[in-house]
Formats: C-alpha cells, structure tokens, sequence
C-alpha cells in the first residue's frame, strides 16, 4: 500500500503472482491469435518499408517529396520524432528510477522497450535520407587513408554520435534492468520442465530455458548481485538522462544554431526536451494500455499507473504550452518581421495543418485529466498518449517545413507536398517498431519483476 | 596426354583468338606467338578463359590505321583552350561571338569583346546555340519521302526536274528566313540568273519588318538609337532590351547611357507605356499599361499635342508630353517591331518631328518577297518547285494563310533545315541543314556590320550550309562553302581576310547613316477597342525554332519565371471581370478559330488585352519540345500580325497547375531590392558586413578575397547570365515535372519581384548566385566538410566527399543550393555530354551543389599568372554570368584589391549586402536600383 491509498497492484497479489503473471505472458503466449494478427500486419508494413528503402536507396532521394528549399520533409520529420519517442521513453525510465518512484515497476521495462525500438526506427533515417547513403560512415570519426575527419562544428556529426551513444546507453539500460528478470524467465523454464517431465512440447522449454539462461548472464540473485545490478543500473540510467539532454538539445541546436527564421531561438533545446518527454510519455501511455488490455495484467497495472502516467501527460502538455508561448512571444516581442512571417505561416500557412494540430491533438485533450475519473479510464489514456504523439510528430513537421519552404527571400520557396513513397517510408518504420514491440511483448518479460516485487507484501 | 596437349594447343591458336589477344593485351602477344610449351603453359588458364570470348570479336578497328603527330597541328594543342571568333544568329541577324574550343570540341559561347555591336555581350538564343550543336535529336541525314538517302541521290534525282526549270518548263520559288548574309544574298542573286523567272520569297514569323519605315519614309530603313545623346527615353510598346536581334547591342548601349548619366547626375529616365509588360517595362522609371487603342491614341496624342481623356494615361502623356518637350533634340522615343502599325508611324513621325537622335540605316535584312504572295501562287497551281532553306511554314505561318494545303499543289518540295520539323515531313526532299558552328558563312548584325562566321567543327552529321546547297543546286560543279565565301569575298585580299577571321567582323562595314525624310502623315484612322489578342515571340525559344534546346525550354521565362511552357497572360481586370482564376484553361476564339491554353493573370497587363507567346504546341514526335504548350500560330492573322482584335473568351472549367521556378510576386515588405532616388541619402550599407561577431575564428587567408558586385540598375533581366552559367557549369536540365517538384538546378536565379498596385506594379530584377559568405552558415551544417572555405575566401563545394545530407541547403538564407535528388546528368544524351565543360566536375546523384565563382577559370588564371610569378591581374577572370551580361552589370575580381573594379563598384554608394543584418559577409553584394528625380514610378 503506498501512502496516497491508492494500491499499485490489485489486493492479493504476492510475490508468486506478479512473477507468475508476467511470465505467464512469455510462456502462455496469452495474446493468441490476436498476437499473430497484429504480427501479420507489422509484418505487412516492414514490407513496405523494404520496399521503400530499396527503392530509395536505388533511385535517390529524389523518390520522396522534397525539394529546394524543403530539403528536409517527413524524412527528417520522423527521424526527429522516433528519436525524440525514445528519448522521452529512456529519460521517463530513467527519472523513474533515479528518484526510486515506488510505481515505476509497472511501466520501466515497457518504457525502455520503447526506447530502445524506437531508436532502432529512427536509426534508419539518418542513413537512407542521405544523398549517398553508402558513405553515411563519413559522418564518423575514423581512421582513413586521407586523413579526413568529420567536421566537428556541425550539429548533424553531433548527432551522429548523440545516436549511437543512445543506442548504447538504452540497450544497457533496457537489458541491464531485465537481467534478474531473465533469470526469473529461466527458472520458470526450469520449473515447467521439471513440471511436464518428459512430456511433449518439453524441448522448447530446454530451449527456452538455454536461451534465457545464456541472456541472464548466470544470475543467481545473490546480494552481491543485487548489489552491483542496483549499482549499474542507476548508473546507466543517469548517463541515460545525460545522453538525452544531449542529443535532444543537440538535434535543437541543428536548427536553433542557423539564421533560418523559427529556428534561430534559444527556448529550442527545452522545447526540444519538453517535447520528446511529452511524446515518449504518449507512446509509453498509449502501449501500456494496449497491454493492459491484450494480456492478463490488470492487477499489476491498476488505475493508480494509468493515473500517474496522465497526470504526467497533463504536466508535460502545460511545459511544452509554455515554450509554445515563449517561441511565439519572442518574434512578437522582437518585431522581427522574418520570424513573425513564419510564425504566421505556420497558423495561416499551406501546412497550418500542423500547427493546428498540436493545440487540437496534443495541448487541448491533455486538459481532460484534470478529472480524476478520466485519468483513470484506460481507453482515455490510450487514446490521448496516441494524440500526443501525433502533436509531437506534427510539431516536427511545422517546425521544419514551414520554415523551409519559405524562410527568407520569397523567391526561393516552393510548395513541398507529402508523396505516396515518403508517406510509405514513414508508415513502415512504425511496422518496424510495432513488428519488434511484438516480438518483445511475446518473448521477454514485459514488466520488471524485480521492481514489482518491491511494491506487493510477500506472501 | 599428349594428344590432349596438342588440342589445346590448336584451340588457343585460332586466329581469332590470336586477334583478340593483340587487341586486349598487345604486351602479351609476343608470348603467345612462340608456341612453346614453358610459355604456352603459363598461358594455358588465361587461354581457356578468354576462348569463349572469340565470339566477341569486331571487324578491324579502323584507328588501326592512324598515325600519331610528329609534330602537332597548330589547334591541337591537348587540353588547350582556344577561341574562334563567330556569330550567332536570331532570325539570320549575327552578335558577334567567341567559341571555345578544346580539344576539337565546341564548349561554350562567349561574346566578343572587339564586335562592334555585341561588343562582349551575349543573349540567351547565344549562349544555348552550343546545344543544338551536339542535339542528337537534329537532322542527320537527307530524306526522300520520308525515307534516308543521301546527297548524291538527291542531286540526281532532281537533276533533270531542275534541269528542266532552267530551260523554263516551271517555276522555281525559294523561300528563305531573313537573310541578312552578303555573300547568301549575292547567290541568290545568281541563282535567278541561272533560273529565270526564280522569285524570292523569304519568311520570319518573329522578325521585325520595315513595313512603318516604307510607309513614313518610303523606303525600308533600320532604325538606330543614339542612347548616348539622349535626355529622356519614351517607349511606345518599346521593345528596345526584349529578346531580339538587337538586344545585347541596344541594351549595351542603354546601359552605357545610364551610367553615363548618372555619373552626369542627370539620370536618362525611361517611359514607358505599353500594352503587355515586358523587360523594357520592367526596367522604365514611369510605366504605365495601355490598351492597344489608348497606344493608337496615345501616340497621336502626343505627335498632335492634344490631350486624352483624363485617366491614368492622360496623366503619363501630360508628363512625357512635357518632357519631351523640355528635351527637344534630346529625347528618343521607342517603338517595338510589334507595336501597332499606326503607333510604330507616330513614333518615326515624332522623333522626325522633335529632331531626336535616331539614326536610320540600310536595311539588314536583305528585301524579299513575303510569304502570303508564294501561298497565293502556291494555291493557283503557279508553283512547280519550291526550295524551303532553314524555315519551317508549315508550322509557324499563320493557319489561315493555308500553306500546307497550298504546299501540296506544289510538284516538287524540298526543303533544308536543322530539324525534321513539320516542313519536312511534308516535302518531298528533307536536307540535314549544318550548324552555324559546322559552317562557313557570313551575316550581319544590326548596326551593318558583317560577321564571318566559321565553323569551329567538323560537320557532326552530314549537314550541309545553305550556301552549298544553293550551290549544289545551281553550280554544275557543287562548291564548299569556304570556297564560295571566299570568292564573295575577294576583295579583301589575304590579310584582311585573315584578320575578319580572327576579329569575327570585316572591320568598317558597319552601315552608315542616311537621311530619311517623313512623308505628311495620312489621316490617323481609329484603332478597333475590344478584347485585343497580341503576340509576342516567346523570350525563351523565340519563335519556335529552339524549341528542341533543353536550356532554354527550362529557362524561367523572366517576368512569369514558367517553363517547359506558354500561357495566356490576361490583365488582372479582365481576369476580375470575366471570372478567370489564375491557371484556368480557357479557349479564345477568332475569326472561327479556337486555341486552348491555360490563363496567366499578368500584373501591369493593360485591360481588354490576351497576351499570347509563339513557339509551343509542336507535333513532331519524340521531339523535347512535343506537347509543351499550345500553338499560337493558329489563332495569328495573316492581315495583322502581331495584334487581332475581337478575341472571344471561353472558360473550359478545367484548370492546371503551372510550372514556374518562383511564385511570389512581392518582397513581403522588404527591400531585397533597394532603389537609389537621385538627390536622397545613399541607400547602400557597406558597413553591414563589418558587424561584430562572437565567431571570430582564424581561416587561412592569402590576402586575395573574391567578390562579385551585380548591379541592379543595369541588369534588365535578359536571362542571358543564368545559360551562360548552365553551359559553363555542365548544369543538368530536369524536366518539368521536376521543376514542378522545385528540383530546377540553375545555379543562378534571377528573381523577379512586383513593388506598387497590381495593375500597375514596378518591376525588379535580382540575380541571385551564391553569395560566398564569410561566415557561411552552410559550411556549419556540413558533418563531412563537403562545403567550406578556401584561401581566397570561397565557399568550395567538394563534391565528392559530400553526402548529400542536404543541411547545408536548408541552412542556407539564400537558398542558392541544388540537389542532385536523382541522377540528372546521367540521363543526358551521349551527343550531349561532349558538351560539358571538362574542367567541371559533372555532379552524380545525391550531391550537393551551387555556384562557385567559376572557380575552374580563377583557377586556370591562377595557373597564367603562376607561369609569370606573378598576381592575377584584375579582369583576368571573368565568370560565365559576368561575360555573358549584354549590360556589364555584373563585376568581379579581387576585393582585397583596392584597385580592382570590383572594389570600385563595391565602393559605391548604392552598394549593400542581400539580407546583410544577418551577420554572414556575404562577398556578392549589390548596387541598388536608381531613380531619376520628379517620377514617381
């Protein structure tokens, strides 16, 4: 029982249930056919991706829709939004865990999941948007015949490093956190084998039992292992809160650090920041409620997670209203008539869309948690984390492509129009990321077993 | 063993293989021919490799037979660039030009500086002739009927019909385009001495006419103006710095004026009143649009002294009435070729009247008989052959004249030009024509002067000059067209010859002046008022005649900037009144005629007018320009040229998007474009680039700073700089559905803006190249350093290490950057790419790229001046744009050096940085417009 009254797991579950209950997941395969269903159709989509990426890789970028001046669309607009997901998702687990919020149990591994897939979605980007994408290791320093290095003043080579470090640093955090659950996994293959005997189906659990015991790294949950495993994954989790500051503010400075009108602004890293967290909590929301709803997990995520998550929705919808205000208070307070054109395109503009957007998708429906019943309803939660997450991509897209279609001189713009390849590009990173959220939902432990087990009375 | 040994021994032998050999490794032949066996066996596995590829094997190779230079011919200097002077053509009239040669290869066209007329400059029809030079879509060989043949069997063929003229069983009729050649004119004469009874008949659907000339003066007579002694300029539907033969000599000479009346402090202001916007409007200090009646009336208003109606116009001939008259003596007023009959006699009657400083000359284009009289004997059965020489009626004479029905009363049809156009398809005989630069011949420009013109290659396809096949037709002995222009000419003996070759011009033939008396002016008749259709020919591809040359079908036309295209520009009333958006198909009718053709609303378009461009709606197949536009042609009358009233509107109710390199017409309330009034404060800013900054890195620098002035004043927006750039640069030509998506490449723009009402906008143009700023926000953006400084501070793009990550163009305030999004060049015909320009890299897909300064020629001056140890001097470099301008607007050099004219211009008081306040030190900056006192406009 936590001190708000509020129970974070439903009455009667014990240490034996919760485990039993995540790895039920894992070996009942609870999802059933509904599981293949939703594989079937990522699967679909990672078709199109494929064939997107072939033919782009083939043709040149020339397939997508963008042109001069827009020579960053909706390929740049989904990379910064995937990036911008994971980020969110790393730091939310992070902070989680960082400052030893008793409720995060329920939701870290699903978060760093998150991160970690959709970092492998924005992944793809920043190579197959490249001109000459087979010479996207220049954008890396090392060693070469010619004694040429990347150039270290450009925001993009930062980025370059920002990702691959958050690559690193999600992928130890997500498996660290899951080490002793691996163990758990492993030894309920164990127990199943020692339950069915000699029975059928039981080389699958020998198999099951390998794999996981080769992943758990020998964990015996010895103290000293808890000891260092607390040790290295606070550790990492704060380094997962530095690496997102830094790329997030980084990829701000690839746009706040240029003369281009609505780029140039100083609140740009924070609202960078602001956004990312606000989208990574709308994705982890809008999974976890699916979750909820697919397998058997209602009583270790009970309304009082569904709670917080919106009232972190809610949080995170007034941070980014404030930069939305600062950005568009500082043209309007400069007078400079560049940025007040582009702040009035991008309300007024061919893609006013956008702008729109956000305040009817993202900063608008937030506002329903005030109510405490709402904030609780799974279907409400799910629903408003996918909006955020459509704000936060549209966000992306008013700030890149309004301000390029028209920046300064009005002869150089030109109209930029989403095209079929463009739009099939993006659609298949979200197969991408649905296909291994799957796989991951199917195969690995979907909450942390360990964290779940600090919150319920042992029984 | 043994016997498996000798099989493969046999096999390996076979003369075939032996060939092959020698062929692909020469070094390895000597090895193979001793059979033995230590060798033989090192050869074993190669042998039974290259075996299956006898197969492969070609005839001899014929260079086989050459033999490499002991000493080398004088022009074959490996890698040398050198240049022969010529001409290039509009409508037979020559601008005197310089062609680069290197390695036997025509690159590029530059003007020439010593021409008289051209003196250095260049226009678009110009700098894209090299094109059609290598145009593998051109005529390759002679057709019979559709079908290839070859001269021989057309000279036998036609031998005995042409025989049989000449003993004056027939009438032969030539029709030529204009000719203003001499030594042409001089064989045609001849001509009509071997075929008695030879009428000449010669047709230009663009080209101006003497028909005002004869009748005010009687005669026809080429008018010049004396822009250096005039005070004020007033053009009546002028056409003075339009696309035309006399552009690049007459904006010169305009531009010149104005600069020498500014630095007077009395600038040459230019009037302008006019039905359809164009350059010269563009560039009028007091413009003010006029339908074609108010120009009748307008114009005899101001020969009379009487007043019009009040109203805008009334206001603009109130002033110009005034000023003329405070400038007597010292004004000239303009009439375009395409302006009303009655308009263009006012004009010579009022510039007579006032003792304005026009001059009038002999005609340039040789007199001939038009084409409506050949039509009409054509049609009554009275021709029996017709030659058609580098004309194409079938497509560009006015439907309603009937020639192609008319043509086929004709028994025999030949005719010869650069294309198998729709002439050709329906003569009996087709001859490949030669390209200028394939040939030898002579022409003149507008002021007399008589260019030489030489070709700089071998024929590329078996074209023949219109010399030699007049030749080929009349001489028993068919003569080469070096022969024949030599004999023309033999009165200059060896050396004068010599030297018009080398100088591109027979020195001193320039047409005097004489005198012309104006007859008394007949009654002015009334103008017809309604909806008014006036043709113009298009800026792009004239006529129709280039329209197969893919830098100019791209180039943005300059006040619409569309491409790939023609429209009907409407006036905003009439757009207003008649219900018409912008980009709506409608269908004009005249006289039972109806063309289709997207509407353009047209801002300074006087009302009750349709503006219409000729040249498009081609039919030939599989041509560049099939399908693009609409024919104008069809709707143009016979009577009336240039101008048809009684046009009827119909809205179709589809509408098209257009293609267009810009669409916004204004600077959004800023001052991109900065106009300098006389007698206000200096509007330039050179400070602007010195503001602090907290980026104050080192960068090499070896005390040179590369820097390009353009002025404003004198740039008319001709378009002539942007070809020059994309013949220079190897700059790719993508299509309009390319341009459609914003993917043109040119590396220089020229932006048009619209200041003031739309009825009544004042026009600016601003070409923009890269600006080469100091602090490059581009070069930031870059993660691999594809784009970045270099010791004389220009910003390099290296191409081969870029990535395209396009940052760098997004960057980029000015958005002078082009992306190669597919692989362009490679799409280009092989013929083509012999065009390219070695010393420019051509760029592969996915790479970035812009304008760099013409850096491959500071680079070749560079090289010059290291041979003497010492700087390069000032004006040694000259970028492709710079040498192109028929104005001189733009300059370049060294801005490190204080005497540079560069530094000169950059010194200048209308100086300023483009966007300067943003802190980049741009090195390209620019001289504002000026404005004369007391006008408004």
């Amino acid at each position: 029982m936590s001190a708000t009254g509020q129970a974070l797991t439903a009455p009667g579950e014990t240490w034996v249930s919760a485990g039993r209950s995540v790895t039920d997941v894992a070996f009942g395969h609870e999802g059933g056919m509904r599981w293949w269903y939703a594989f079937a159709a990522s699967l679909a989509l990672v078709g199109v991706l494929a064939v997107c990426v072939v033919w782009v890789s083939y043709q040149g970028v020339g397939v997508w829709g963008n042109n001069i001046p827009v020579t960053w669309a909706i390929d740049i607009v989904g990379y910064d939004w995937w990036i911008g997901v994971a980020c969110g998702a790393l730091a939310t687990s992070s902070l989680l865990l960082l400052l030893n919020i008793s409720w995060r149990g329920a939701v870290n591994r699903i978060t760093e999941a998150v991160a970690v897939i959709a970092a492998a979605s924005a992944g793809l980007y920043p190579i197959i948007h490249l001109g000459r994408s087979w010479f996207f290791y220049w954008n890396l320093p090392y060693p070469n015949t010619f004694l040429l290095w990347p150039q270290f003043r450009s925001p993009l080579f930062w980025d370059a490093i920002d990702i691959i470090s958050f690559l690193g640093v999600a992928v130890s955090l997500a498996y660290t956190g899951m080490l002793p659950d691996l163990a758990a996994m492993r030894d309920r293959a164990v127990d199943a084998m020692d339950q069915y005997g000699a029975r059928q189906g039981a080389w699958t659990l020998r198999l099951k039992a390998q794999l996981y015991g080769i992943a758990a790294l020998g964990w015996r949950g010895s103290v000293t292992h808890w000891h260092r495993w607390d040790h290295a994954y606070r550790t990492i989790a704060a380094l997962g809160v530095i690496v997102v500051i830094a790329l997030q503010t980084g990829a701000a400075v690839m746009f706040a650090g240029v003369p281009e009108p609505g780029w140039h602004d100083v609140i740009s890293p924070v609202a960078f920041t602001s956004l990312s967290l606000w989208a990574g909590a709308g994705v982890v929301s809008a999974v976890l409620v699916i979750m909820r709803a697919v397998f058997p997990l209602k009583a270790l995520i009970t309304p009082r997670h569904l709670s917080m998550l919106a009232l972190l929705l809610l949080g995170l919808g007034w941070a980014n209203l404030y930069c939305y205000a600062a950005e568009m208070l500082t043209p309007l307070l400069s007078g400079t008539a560049y940025d007040t054109a582009v702040l009035a395109r991008r309300f007024h503009g061919p893609h006013a869309w956008a702008a729109w957007s956000i305040i009817v998708c993202g900063l608008v429906p937030v506002q329903v948690f005030w109510l405490p019943r709402l904030r609780r309803s799974p279907m409400v939660l799910g629903v408003a984390g996918l909006l955020v997450a459509f704000a936060a991509w549209a966000d992306h897209f008013m700030v890149i492509v309004v301000t390029l279609q028209h920046d300064f001189l009005p002869s150089a713009d030109a109209l930029y129009q989403m095209d079929v390849v463009g739009v099939g590009t993006f659609l298949g990173t979200i197969g991408l990321f649905l296909l291994l959220l799957l796989l991951f939902l199917r195969y690995m432990p979907v909450m942390s077993i360990a964290g779940l087990r600090q919150v319920v009375p042992h029984g | 063993m043994s016997r498996q040994w000798r099989s493969l021994d046999q096999l390996a032998d076979t003369p075939a293989f032996r060939q092959f050999l020698a062929r692909e490794f020469p070094a390895v032949t000597d090895l193979c021919r001793g059979p033995e066996r230590r060798q033989f066996l090192k050869l074993m596995a190669a042998s039974l490799a290259l075996a299956g590829l006898s197969g492969c094997d070609d005839p001899p190779d014929p260079r086989d037979q050459e033999v490499p230079y002991v000493n080398n011919p004088l022009r074959a200097l490996p890698g040398t660039t050198l240049q022969f002077a010529s001409a290039a053509l509009l409508d037979g009239v020559a601008n005197g030009v310089l062609v680069t040669v290197r390695d036997g290869r025509p690159l590029k066209i530059e003007g020439n500086p010593d021409h008289p007329w051209s003196r250095g400059g260049t226009d678009v029809f110009g700098q894209a002739s090299i094109l059609d030079l290598y145009d593998p879509a051109r005529s390759q060989t002679v057709r019979h009927l559709g079908e290839a043949s070859d001269w021989q069997t057309f000279r036998g063929m036609t031998l005995g019909t042409l025989a049989a003229i000449r003993a004056g069983a027939g009438n032969l009729r030539l029709l030529t385009g204009p000719v203003t050649s001499p030594a042409l004119r001089a064989q045609i004469a001849a001509m009509q001495q071997v075929f008695p009874g030879l009428r000449w008949h010669s047709h230009a659907p663009a080209a101006a006419g003497y028909d005002s000339t004869r009748r005010v003066f009687g005669r026809a007579l080429e008018t010049r103006w004396r822009f250096d002694q005039a005070r004020i300029l007033v053009s009546l539907d002028g056409d003075v710095l339009d696309p035309g033969p006399h552009q690049v000599g007459a904006s010169r000479d305009w531009a010149a004026a104005r600069h020498a009346s500014a630095q007077a402090g009395r600038l040459l202001p230019l009037y302008h009143a006019g039905s359809l916007p164009n350059l010269t409007s563009a560039k009028a200090d007091d413009t003010v649009p006029a339908t074609p009646a108010e120009m009748v009336a307008l114009a005899s208003a101001l020969l009379d002294g009487t007043a019009l109606p009040p109203g805008p116009v009334e206001q603009w001939r109130a002033r110009v009435a005034a000023a003329l008259q405070a400038n007597r003596g010292a004004a000239l007023v303009l009439a375009g070729s395409t302006a009303a009959p009655a308009v263009q006699d006012a004009v010579h009657r009022l510039n007579a009247a006032f003792g304005n400083p026009v001059v009038y000359t002999a005609p340039v284009a040789e007199p001939a008989e038009p084409l409506d009289a050949l039509v009409a004997d054509m049609a009554a059965g009275r021709v029996q052959a017709l030659v058609m020489l580098d004309t194409n009626p079938a497509y560009d004479s006015q439907a309603a004249l009937g020639f192609n029905d008319a043509l086929q009363r004709v028994a025999l049809k030949i005719h010869a030009g650069l294309y198998v156009d729709e002439t050709a398809v329906r003569s009996d005989w087709h001859l490949p024509l030669a390209h200028p630069l394939e040939s030898w011949a002579d022409a003149r420009s507008m002021d007399g002067t008589v260019s030489l013109i030489q070709p700089v290659t071998d024929p590329i396809y078996d074209g023949r000059a219109p010399a030699e096949i007049l030749s080929l037709l009349m001489d028993p002995q068919p003569q080469a067209g070096r022969d024949l222009l030599r004999a023309h000419w033999r009165d200059l003996d060896d050396n004068a010859w010599d030297a018009a070759l080398r100088s591109g011009f027979v020195a001193g033939s320039a047409f005097p002046a004489e005198p012309a008396v104006a007859r008394a002016a007949p009654p002015a008749s009334a103008a017809p008022d309604g909806l008014t259709l006036l043709f113009r020919p298009d800026p792009a591809i004239w006529d129709g005649r280039h329209s197969n040359n893919g830098w100019l079908q791209e180039l943005p036309k300059p006040l619409t900037k569309m491409v790939w295209e023609n429209a009907y520009t409407v006036s905003p009333a009439l757009a207003k009144r008649a219900g018409i958006a912008h980009g709506d198909v409608i269908r004009v009718h005249l006289d039972g005629r109806n063309v289709e053709g997207p509407a353009w609303i047209m801002p300074g378009q006087a009302d009750q007018t349709i503006g219409v461009t000729l040249g498009y709606g081609r039919t030939i197949p599989d041509m560049l320009s099939t399908g693009a536009g609409y024919d104008a042609y069809v709707l143009r009358d016979p009577a009336s040229p240039w101008q048809a009233s009684g046009a009827r509107i119909e809205k179709t109710g589809r509408r098209i998007t257009f293609t267009t390199t810009q669409d916004h017409n204004t600077m959004d309330g800023h001052d991109f474009v900065r106009v300098q009034h006389e007698d206000a404060a200096p509007v330039g800013e050179t400070g602007s680039w010195t503001q602090p900054t907290m980026f104050t890195h080192q960068r090499a620098d070896d005390g040179r700073a590369w820097g390009m002035v353009i002025d404003l004043d004198t740039c008319t927006g001709c378009n002539a700089c942007v070809t020059a750039c994309q013949a220079e640069n190897n700059i790719a030509v993508v299509g309009k559905e390319q341009v459609a998506l914003g993917r043109e490449m040119h590396w220089l723009r020229i932006d048009r803006y619209y200041d003031g009402a739309e009825d009544a906008p004042k026009t600016h143009f601003q070409p923009v190249p890269c600006m080469h700023c100091e602090d490059a926000p581009c070069e930031v953006g870059c993660p691999v350093e594809a784009t970045l400084h270099d010791s004389e501070g220009l910003n390099l793009m290296v191409y081969n290490r870029c990535v395209g990550t396009r940052a760098c163009s997004g960057y980029c305030p000015y958005k002078v950057r082009r992306f190669n999004y597919l692989d362009y060049s490679a799409g280009a015909a092989p013929s083509l790419q012999q065009q390219r320009n070695p010393d420019v890299t051509v760029r592969a897909r996915g790479v970035m790229e812009k304008c760099t300064y013409c850096v491959q020629r500071i680079a070749a001056a560079r090289i010059e001046a290291d041979k003497g140890g010492g700087q390069i001097p000032d004006g040694a470099v000259q970028t492709a744009c710079q040498s192109a301008c028929p104005t001189q607007a733009i300059s370049f050099g060294d801005l490190a050096d204080k005497t540079s004219a560069v530094a000169a211009a950059r010194a200048d008081s209308r100086n300023y940085a483009l966007l300067g306040e943003l802190n980049v030190r741009p090195r390209t900056t620019y001289l504002a417009e000026r404005a004369p006192r007391g006008i408004a406009g």
